[in-house]
């Protein structure tokens, strides 16, 4: 018989971020983040389908940054005169404390961002917004504003496309962004207006029902508090082996 | 027998934040159930703002000045509660902008909801619109994904699904081929039955067996109730005259696109020369904007060849192709970049005299009316001096009159030796302006008969 994971309110995928992201923002240990990052990713594997190219994609772009952040850190980290000497390139001693310091900072980084990317890309956008109006009184005025956000971007986006065109077409030669900033303004604005007239005339209300219930089922509470407590494990081994330290700047 | 009355407005008026010209009704009119009313107007006469004051959206939703008496069964149309207001259906002209969730089913039970009905009870009524409008497949989809004509459906569902005693059209066809029009309507003759229907229409032709009342909002924002004998119901537009071809410009060989391997275009073959104008005429999704985005260069296809003057377009360079060729959006607010119309057109006043706008130059593009806006896009693309027009649906949101102008601005550019492929719903249109016609079908371009 072929597994089914249960089926999980999106508040969970989404307090369970929070709950990943708070030990890496403290945590000083490399290994330790790495292995928050391995649980995360073994969570979502368990609940949600991975869409790979996505996350490949986003990795991508967290390359260059990451570079730059550790050739930063080593250039200009504090109090590294008398730190011995790692390696010497072109010139240019590196410091011990610098690539520690610069090793730890984009390995955080690179955790956090993945940890973010990994529940981002699974969440269902619309399922979290629901959740947010029916579990957590978000007011539904901006929960359908939110929605329609979403719709909103689909059709920005070849709004976009046709914009950026006809100034090509035009051969102008001005600040390029800066010029589509104004139709695109308008043609936003435009977009609004009518969602807002549509909620408006279909009656949207304070009272209203859904048609489908979101509910806080055991398996959401029981998954929070597991992950939860392993976290918590972990935590406390690297605490009692002495390699867990609190960086809170 | 006596009907009963729905609407009743006295001396009413309306006119918006920095607005000169106010819609206004001098004495009373009263709309009766079961009726079903047409309102006709220019471009800009006010046809939406009269449907918003009937919504009850005026001023508190839609800011103005509103002076006198919209009343709704005998009460103030702005006072009523949001479950009096939802016996008043509205369906809007863009169906993309109306969509407010991510999937078909819950953009029907959004109207339920507000209605606080039960979640069996919403269920119920989905399936049986759905089979009724036979839309079952669509239940799931994200609405993103829907064709203009799909969306247009399900808007008109997620109303119904209301029971709505009175219902208002603005413009419900602007969005949709012919065939997609024709089917709404086939809709409308069935849900009008026991509703009282204001609509705003440019297609008149399909509303002739419907309609019982008319009423006219006239350039200056007067608002008339006029004989239904009035009602200009079949719209002719001149001919362009015959004039000799030149040199070949675009040849299309064998030229082949699909998606996703859905295959949307299949082996099209056809020329455009000198002085000629070719139309373009498909449903929703049949490949239309497809076809001029190739031929813009915008997409590339594998398959197939599209030359300029004898020159494959992949092996010349942007630059070079476009100081030849513009493209026209269906939208012309596409083509505006700045904040004054004569910096639109690098201050050729020649070029907005010809366009009609020689008392426009100070104003903002954006606040033009439909007619002017689409006027001073050909502008801009006139003023390029380019020899190559690519046409996407010019006429959308035009009105009679504008469409009389646009297919003058086309018979003189094309004097001056312009070409044009036009991409278009409104076979009317161009059946007057263009050479030849093809219907895009199936993947499939077929050469229909021009009418004279």
């Amino acid at each position: 018989m072929k597994f089914r994971p249960p089926q999980l309110n999106e508040l969970t995928l989404f307090f369970l971020t929070f709950i990943y992201l708070v030990p890496v923002l403290l945590s000083e240990n490399i290994l330790l983040n790495f292995l928050l990052l391995i649980l995360a990713f073994i969570n979502i594997i368990f609940f949600r389908k991975i869409r790979f190219k996505h996350l490949g994609l986003l990795v991508l772009f967290l390359i260059i940054p990451l570079i730059s952040l550790f050739v930063t850190v080593l250039i200009y980290a504090k109090g590294a005169e008398n730190s011995p000497i790692l390696a010497e390139i072109f010139g240019f001693e590196i410091k011990q404390i610098a690539f520690n310091n610069a090793l730890f900072l984009v390995s955080r980084t690179f955790c956090l961002s993945m940890i973010s990317f990994l529940f981002l890309l699974s969440i269902r956008y619309d399922a979290l917004v629901f959740a947010l109006m029916q579990n957590l009184k978000l007011p539904v005025s901006i929960g359908y504003s939110l929605l329609a956000t979403f719709n909103a971007f689909a059709h920005l986006k070849e709004e976009f496309s046709r914009i950026r065109l006809a100034y090509k077409m035009r051969f102008l030669k001005k600040v390029f962004p800066l010029k589509l900033l104004m139709p695109m303004l308008v043609s936003a604005s435009r977009f609004a207006y009518s969602a807002g007239l549509s909620m408006e005339s279909r009656g949207l209300n304070k009272q209203k029902t859904f048609l489908e219930l979101v509910r806080w089922r055991k398996s959401d509470i029981i998954i929070i508090i597991a992950n939860f407590i392993e976290i918590v494990i972990l935590v406390g081994i690297f605490i009692f082996s002495g390699k867990f330290s609190v960086r809170l700047v | 027998m006596n009907q009963k009355q729905i609407y009743f407005l006295e001396n009413f008026s309306f006119r918006y934040p920095y607005s000169e010209k106010a819609i206004q009704w001098s004495g009373n009119i009263s709309i009766n159930e079961n009726e079903i009313l047409l309102i006709s107007g220019k471009s800009g006469a006010g046809k939406s703002t009269f449907l918003y004051a009937l919504k009850g959206l005026l001023p508190d939703t839609i800011f103005g000045k509103l002076k006198g008496k919209i009343l709704f069964k005998g009460k103030d149309v702005s006072q009523l509660s949001s479950f009096e207001k939802a016996k008043i259906g509205f369906l809007f002209q863009n169906p993309a902008a109306q969509m407010i969730n991510r999937t078909v089913i819950q953009e029907i039970a959004f109207g339920m909801e507000n209605l606080q009905m039960k979640q069996q009870e919403i269920r119920k009524k989905i399936e049986d619109f759905a089979e009724t409008f036979k839309i079952k497949h669509l239940l799931k989809r994200d609405v993103t994904t829907l064709s203009g004509g799909e969306k247009q459906k399900v808007a008109l569902i997620s109303i119904l699904a209301m029971n709505p005693e009175v219902l208002l059209f603005d413009e419900p066809t602007a969005f949709l081929d012919p065939i997609s029009a024709s089917e709404f309507f086939a809709v409308f003759r069935n849900i009008v039955k026991n509703k009282t229907v204001v609509i705003v229409e440019h297609n008149l032709d399909y509303l002739k067996d419907s309609v019982s009342g008319f009423i006219k909002i006239g350039a200056n924002g007067k608002i008339e109730k006029k004989d239904l004998k009035e009602i200009p119901w079949t719209q002719k537009f001149p001919r362009l005259p015959n004039i000799s071809k030149g040199e070949k410009l675009i040849e299309i060989k064998n030229l082949s696109f699909s998606y996703d391997n859905n295959h949307i275009l299949k082996g099209l073959n056809f020329e455009l020369r000198k002085k000629e104008i070719i139309g373009i005429i498909g449903a929703n999704g049949a490949g239309k904007t497809t076809l001029l985005k190739l031929i813009a260069g915008v997409l590339k296809s594998k398959n197939g060849k599209i030359s300029y003057k004898h020159e494959n377009i992949e092996h010349i360079s942007f630059k070079k192709y476009y100081r030849n060729l513009a493209l026209l959006f269906q939208n012309p607010e596409n083509h505006f970049l700045f904040s004054e119309v004569e910096r639109e057109i690098a201050g050729n006043r020649k070029i907005l005299d010809l366009v009609g706008l020689n008392k426009m130059q100070k104003r903002n593009p954006f606040t033009l009316s439909e007619g002017e806006k689409r006027r001073l896009s050909l502008a801009i693309l006139w003023n390029l001096k380019r020899e190559i027009f690519l046409f996407d649906e010019p006429t959308f949101g035009q009105d009679y009159e504008n469409k009389n102008k646009l297919i003058e601005l086309i018979g003189k550019m094309r004097e001056k030796g312009n070409s044009f492929i036009i991409v278009s719903h409104d076979y009317p249109f161009l059946n007057s302006v263009c050479d030849k016609i093809f219907l895009l079908k199936n993947g499939y371009l077929r050469e229909t008969q021009i009418q004279n």
